[in-house]
């Protein structure tokens, strides 16, 4: 089960940092999205990012995570010679992780 | 009473034409386009230093003409950022335009923003210190192209306030574009942060058009319906600070949780920390409701006094880029497009050019995922080899740009140029964020026309 069945997403820059919202498509399953996204979780999925820190807020009111991961745009979008300098597809990257929680803890519907 | 506004533009580069059509499709109040990314203001500067009359987004004046022509003026008043770097000019360009129609319109323009002229001045009490790196500002003194202090909404208010049909500004906050006119509709006091909060929530919610109606939809944008022309946002919003996002009945698009959620997560840091020069607001108050179709209801916001200190976005002169591109197809696509990025690597060596950084990539195989990306199951069919190079030294970039035509004695099946038989050689301009104490910012608000 891939996190983007129970979640979506949006990413984008601030300077030479990404930040990636993640909410719940079910507002049910927040507790169990805050157990399995966690920010080592985070900075061990992007690993080939030359990423320094993660750094996760909470929005339980929007039952969404809010990550910040700093230096992941190595320079920001004028200056990388990356693709996707801007980060907007690093949430997308992120929804196809593979949960690694019980698939009966999340609320489907 | 309630009050709505409409954004018609989120970025220089968005469809021109969507301003006059949310204008005839919503009963606007106020109508806010905002131009600038941190990175457009040495763009305009550059302008602006070849011609003293230039330096602002010049889209803006056909637009408001269009407007005009419309009658969307005397019910709707406009605010933009289009200013740029040079708010003045815009402001009697537009000035002009309209009285060439025979609408004569009042445009305030709003300057202040721009230091860069008083620079010295300021650095004699301001480090500028990078606030994301902690570099100090010497490292890049003599390299800079551009430098705008954000304003809050007080010079927009005196604006309003002074009768303009337009206001236009530099380098304000995209979200005092809709904060303004709420506080002068409203009345809101200096220090009601909940209700400040709000519309500045408003204003985060609509600054970047249809990304809040359906674009960039992660959650579902297969469903979205009318995707090929998405309505653009409007905020209604109550005395209390309350707010509905919608837009307009019968366009394309969807306004419901999961789109409002993604535009509020976008580009933030701290949920509970949102600096702007006018309030801090608190994200996490933040209540969504569905009240009906593509309406989403937001209340509760929560908000504080702002930070002793305004942000200041100085750009600067940071080198050269080129990229170089090749297409091949099977079979063996990979192997062609290696074989070329090492032809061109081995090039740049034995001619000696000074290369500061360099990337190569294979579209169709991770040139965007890297080692993210799903495992081949078969070789693709097509890829596209990319070198990407940053260097101080113009002449080797320019040098190496010419290097793609030669492609043709490197493997066979080169499916044609991509963008020219030449690379562009651009210039590097890179962002430097810093802080001033906001006493030291002050603003002036002319009115033309």
């Amino acid at each position: 089960m891939k996190l983007g069945e129970v979640a979506y997403a949006r990413s984008g820059d601030k300077g030479a940092n990404a930040n990636v919202g993640v909410a719940c498509r079910n507002r049910a399953n927040f507790e169990t999205l805050r157990t399995e996204l966690t920010a080592e979780r985070v900075a061990t999925y992007f690993k080939d990012l030359p990423i320094t820190d993660v750094v996760r807020y909470e929005l339980p009111n929007l039952a969404a995570l809010n990550f910040i991961l700093k230096n992941a745009l190595d320079g920001g979008v004028a200056r990388s010679l990356r693709m996707d300098p801007q980060g907007k597809t690093l949430g997308e990257s992120l929804m196809m992780m593979e949960l690694t929680q019980d698939s009966s803890l999340w609320e489907l519907a | 009473m309630t009050i709505r506004i409409g954004c018609g533009i989120g970025w220089w580069g968005d469809d021109v034409d969507a301003p006059l059509r949310l204008a005839q499709s919503a009963n606007l109040d106020y109508l806010i386009m905002d131009f600038l990314a941190e990175l457009t203001m040495s763009i305009l500067k550059k302008a602006q230093m070849r011609d003293s009359s230039m330096g602002y987004a010049n889209d803006i004046v056909p637009i408001v003409a269009g407007l005009a022509t419309a009658n969307v003026f005397g019910k709707t008043r406009v605010l933009s950022n289009a200013g740029g770097v040079n708010p003045i000019s815009c402001a009697e360009a537009i000035a002009k335009a309209t009285s060439d129609l025979g609408i004569p319109l009042r445009v305030a323009a709003v300057t202040g923003d721009d230091i860069y002229a008083r620079l010295d001045e300021v650095l004699k009490s301001v480090s500028f210190e990078n606030i994301d790196t902690g570099r100090p500002f010497s490292d890049i003194a003599d390299r800079v192209l551009s430098a705008n202090v954000y304003l809050g909404i007080d010079p927009l208010c005196e604006g309003l306030q002074r009768g303009a049909d337009v206001v236009i500004c530099g380098r304000s906050t995209d979200t005092a574009l809709a904060l303004a006119p709420l506080v002068t509709e409203f009345g809101w006091a200096d220090d009601d942060w909940n209700r400040r909060a709000a519309g500045i929530v408003a204003g985060h919610l609509i600054e970047c058009t249809a990304q809040v109606t359906g674009g960039m939809h992660q959650a579902g944008w297969m469903d979205v319906p009318g995707m090929e022309l998405l309505g653009y946002p409007i905020v209604e919003v109550e005395a209390d600070g309350t707010f509905v996002v919608t837009k307009p009945e019968g366009s394309g698009g969807v306004v419901d949780i999961s789109t409002v959620t993604e535009q509020l997560l976008y580009e933030i840091q701290d949920p509970a920390r949102f600096e702007t020069p006018d309030v801090t607001v608190d994200f996490t108050s933040i209540h969504l409701e569905r009240i009906g179709a593509d309406r989403v209801r937001v209340s509760g916001v929560c908000g504080g006094p702002p930070p002793p200190t305004s942000k200041v976005s100085v750009t600067y002169s940071d080198g050269w880029s080129t990229t170089l591109l090749w297409p091949y197809a099977e079979p063996n696509a990979i192997e062609k497009a290696e074989a070329t990025l090492r032809r061109t690597t081995t090039t740049i060596d034995r001619l000696g050019l000074e290369i500061d950084e360099i990337r190569t990539d294979v579209f169709g195989a991770g040139a965007i995922m890297g080692p993210r990306a799903s495992k081949l199951t078969s070789p693709p069919v097509e890829v596209l080899a990319r070198l990407a190079a940053r260097s101080n030294s113009r002449s080797s970039l320019e040098r190496l740009s010419s290097e793609i035509a030669p492609a043709y004695s490197g493997p066979p099946g080169h499916a044609g140029f991509v963008g020219g038989a030449k690379g562009r050689v651009s210039q590097v301009v890179s962002h430097w964020p810093a802080l001033m104490p906001r006493e030291m910012v002050g603003t002036t608000v002319g009115v033309f026309g």
